[in-house]
């Protein structure tokens, strides 16, 4: 979906942070932006309105956005990206990213960063993962699938089991081929968290070896609700 | 005369010496009869004389050892003859008494028969002193021929040969004597010397007993107190030996003594332990050791070592509560500045994307970025301001006369930003007259502002209809109270108990670490005021303070013109849902 047809809905308990990133939106030619004062208002825009991309503080009054990220996913088929915009407060990140988050922006933030994020959660994924002139990773990561294939992907990636800790950063991932149904994954990528303890790792896609580009892309339509980064139960 | 006066001392001198050695010659002593009166017996047959005697003298008188023909024992010495016969050295002869000048008048044998011929012969060792005489004697004036004489002389040799082999075995006999006497003194000798030692050891171990700083109690299989030193006798129970153990302290059953010291009793396997002594009210640490027939107790009193240990624990606690305290604020106030330092960054970056397309800047654009820019970094300096109360450690500070409600002002101040941007509405009435308080401003603030933080939590996670907190300062004039209200649903009945107690938390994890009600207790109480929950709802703590007692000034009751502002500022704030087609009200909303 291009910007110019998108429907924006900034969450703040800040009125002139709402004020300025709508700002923002607007002039990065967005369709149409709302705002809200917090989790309780922004539930009631988005009954009204159809919405594609919530900008949304974490700490705010009444119903924080934590709560707000969870009462979407529940309440939505296909719920819209969701970018947190965060001053200090710690969040869930894999649970967050399991619910249908999209990225955690910190403040302060510049209108590019803001920019940015929207555009990749409007870019259709089959068109954002197949940009091969991604300089590659540093860090080579080979990951083990946990639990069925068929359940590990989500809109935005995968999390896996890794043999070592990976910090959070960009890597050049593989997974290895089980039989003829599931071929070998391999990409690049971005850790989004990584538990130290398990090993395991949330890693968004940023680009798709064009050999398992199609399956991936099947597996998440049909099942669109699987969240952004699913973690296996 | 003077003759006889100069031999009589002569007499007397030798006689000493002669005395000592019959003392030295012991056999002389033995009963008379035996080997010797058939000796003395020969000697009158031989020389064909009626009597035969065979004496000593002493310095007592003169006695007959063995007789022949006579049975008289003793005579006068000064009578006797025989002194002047046992101071020869050779044969003596009297041939008759009668014409003799010495002997003329005296008896020689007084109730005996009298006496006309004397002949004696020395008895007496080799070279030494005569011990006496070997004598015969005849009622008739008589001579002895020279056989006779010989005869004598050969018998009185056998009778000192006699004598000498008696004394030889009474030598002998005297050297075993000497040697089991020699044996008995060095055994006595070591015995003594073992007494010695032990009454030593026993002055040094009473004195070690009673120069350390223990208390030593020993006790008997039967659990009988022995022994006490004096430090265990200082103890509050006295002077108890004699008594049973457990009797004495009667505190100890059923505690950790009982079960370690009937272990240590029944195995003899030494045991260490501490224990609470509640009625001396004093630690010990024990250490028991099996003794010979019992067990030996050594009381070390850590009373101080512990109180020492408990003050630095409380210490310890009381600084990592204010360290999790000030950590948990300074999150909570770095998020408050995140937002003005985002809206800065963000109105000043547009004014530059502004001026950089090349198109004029309108001086209005310019005034309002810079007008908003100024008036958030002011909000942020508040809340800066409101950090650096916590920032330093004023426990040490002098108490100052401060107003409790100025100070409710402040730690308001503080929180204002949260209250608003949350909806709630935060009230302060002051109904005590700006009385003052002694007391450490910082120190209250952080009580007020735990308190306000509660409320706010309270409101935030329960979200009732009405949100508001208010404060109230009170006073009757000894004591000022503040009192916090919020209507939040209350703090279930479980939870009221265990509320002031360290780390306890009903919050989330994160959301706060439970340090804040003890930690504010704990000032309160240093501030010899108290911090308490009030029963009922709407949720109140009520923090107690003891008055300044001469109020100087009198100020007005006033309602906090803050919080009017915060009202306002509250009802601007009611958020709504602003398109971006609007931008007038959009504008006027900040």
């Amino acid at each position: 979906m291009l910007i110019s047809e998108a429907t924006i809905l900034v969450v703040d308990d800040e009125p002139q942070l709402t004020r300025i990133f709508a700002a923002w939106m607007q002039r990065c030619g967005c369709l149409r932006v709302f705002t809200a004062g917090n989790g309780v208002e922004a539930l009631e825009v988005l009954q009204r309105e159809s919405v594609d991309v919530v900008i949304s503080d974490v700490r705010m009054p009444l119903m924080d956005g934590i709560t707000l990220l969870r009462r979407i996913t529940e309440l939505e088929m296909f719920p819209p990206g969701v970018i947190f915009v965060s001053g200090f407060c710690e969040i869930d990140k894999a649970q967050s990213y399991a619910c249908g988050l999209e990225a955690v922006l910190t403040k302060p933030l510049t209108l590019a960063d803001l920019e940015a994020a929207v555009k990749k959660s409007l870019t259709r994924r089959e068109d954002l993962w197949a940009q091969s002139t991604l300089p590659a990773p540093a860090v080579k990561a080979v990951l083990e699938p946990v639990g069925p294939r068929q359940h590990m992907f989500g809109r935005g990636g995968f999390s896996a089991q890794a043999k070592t800790h990976l910090p959070d950063g960009r890597i050049e991932f593989a997974l290895p081929a089980a039989g003829d149904q599931e071929p070998e994954v391999r990409g690049y990528g971005v850790v989004r968290w990584s538990s130290r303890e398990s090993l395991r790792v949330g890693v968004e896609f940023e680009y798709l070896d064009p050999a398992c580009r199609a399956a991936i892309l099947e597996a998440i339509a049909t099942n669109p609700g699987r969240g952004f980064i699913p973690i296996h139960k | 005369m003077g003759m006889v006066a100069a031999d009589k001392s002569r007499e007397i001198a030798s006689e000493a010496e002669w005395l000592a050695a019959i003392r030295s010659f012991e056999p002389l002593d033995h009963p008379a009869g035996g080997e010797f009166d058939e000796l003395v017996e020969l000697a009158a047959q031989v020389c064909g004389a009626p009597i035969g005697i065979l004496s000593g003298v002493d310095d007592q008188g003169r006695w007959f050892k063995a007789s022949f023909g006579v049975a008289v024992q003793d005579t006068g010495r000064e009578a006797s003859f025989c002194s002047h016969a046992v101071r020869g050295d050779g044969l003596f002869v009297v041939e008759d008494t009668a014409r003799d000048p010495l002997l003329a008048g005296t008896s020689l044998l007084p109730g005996g028969p009298p006496v006309r011929f004397f002949a004696s012969m020395p008895i007496a060792r080799p070279g030494e002193l005569p011990l006496g005489i070997l004598c015969v004697m005849d009622v008739a004036p008589r001579k002895l021929n020279d056989c006779e004489e010989r005869s004598l002389g050969i018998i009185a040799q056998q009778v000192s040969k006699r004598l000498q082999q008696r004394f030889d075995e009474r030598e002998a006999a005297l050297l075993l004597v000497d040697h089991a006497q020699f044996k008995l003194r060095a055994e006595q000798g070591r015995r003594i010397q073992a007494e010695v030692d032990l009454v030593q050891a026993n002055d040094m171990l009473h004195s070690v007993l009673e120069s350390t700083l223990d208390s030593i109690i020993t006790l008997d299989a039967e659990w009988i107190i022995r022994y006490m030193n004096g430090n265990a006798m200082q103890m509050p129970s006295g002077r108890v030996v004699g008594l049973s153990f457990w009797d004495a302290f009667p505190g100890l059953r059923g505690s950790i003594a009982e079960s370690s010291l009937i272990h240590c009793m029944a195995t003899r396997e030494s045991t260490e332990y501490e224990i609470y002594y509640a009625p001396f009210a004093r630690w010990y640490r024990v250490f028991a050791n099996a003794s010979a027939d019992g067990i030996s107790l050594f009381y070390q009193d850590i009373t101080i070592e512990k109180e020492l240990a408990e003050q630095l624990e409380r210490e310890r606690t009381l600084r990592e509560r204010k360290i999790a305290a000030l950590s948990h604020m300074a999150g909570g106030l770095a998020h408050e500045i995140s937002s003005p330092l985002t809206i800065i960054h963000a109105l000043v970056s547009d004014l530059r994307d502004a001026s950089s397309t090349g198109r004029p800047v309108s001086n209005r654009l310019v005034q309002t970025t810079c007008q908003e820019t100024l008036e958030t970094a002011d909000r942020a300096s508040r809340i800066l301001r409101g950090l650096r109360a916590f920032a330093r450690d004023s426990s040490q500070e002098p108490l100052e006369d401060i107003p409790l409600a100025r100070i409710a002002e402040r730690a308001i101040e503080l929180q204002q930003e949260r209250f608003v941007r949350s909806l709630i509405a935060l009230k302060l009435t002051d109904a005590s007259a700006m009385q003052r308080v002694p007391c450490r401003e910082v120190q209250i603030i952080q009580i007020v502002t735990n308190l306000l933080s509660n409320a706010f939590d309270a409101i935030d996670a329960a979200n009732p209809r009405l949100r508001s907190v208010e404060i109230l300062v009170e006073s009757n004039g000894t004591e000022c109270f503040l009192t916090v209200r919020d209507s939040g649903p209350g703090i279930p009945a479980e939870d009221r108990t265990r509320l002031m107690t360290t780390f306890f938390t009903t919050k989330g994890v994160g959301a706060g670490m439970g340090v804040g009600l003890s930690l504010s207790r704990a000032i309160a109480e240093d501030h010899k005021g108290t911090l308490a929950l009030e029963d009922g709802l709407p949720t109140s703590f009520r923090l107690t303070l003891p008055a300044t007692p001469h109020q100087e000034t009198h100020l007005p009751v006033t309602q906090n013109q803050m919080t009017e502002n915060h009202m306002k500022q509250n009802r601007r704030n009611a958020a709504h849902l602003i398109p971006v087609e609007e931008p007038e009200r959009s504008a006027a909303a900040c």
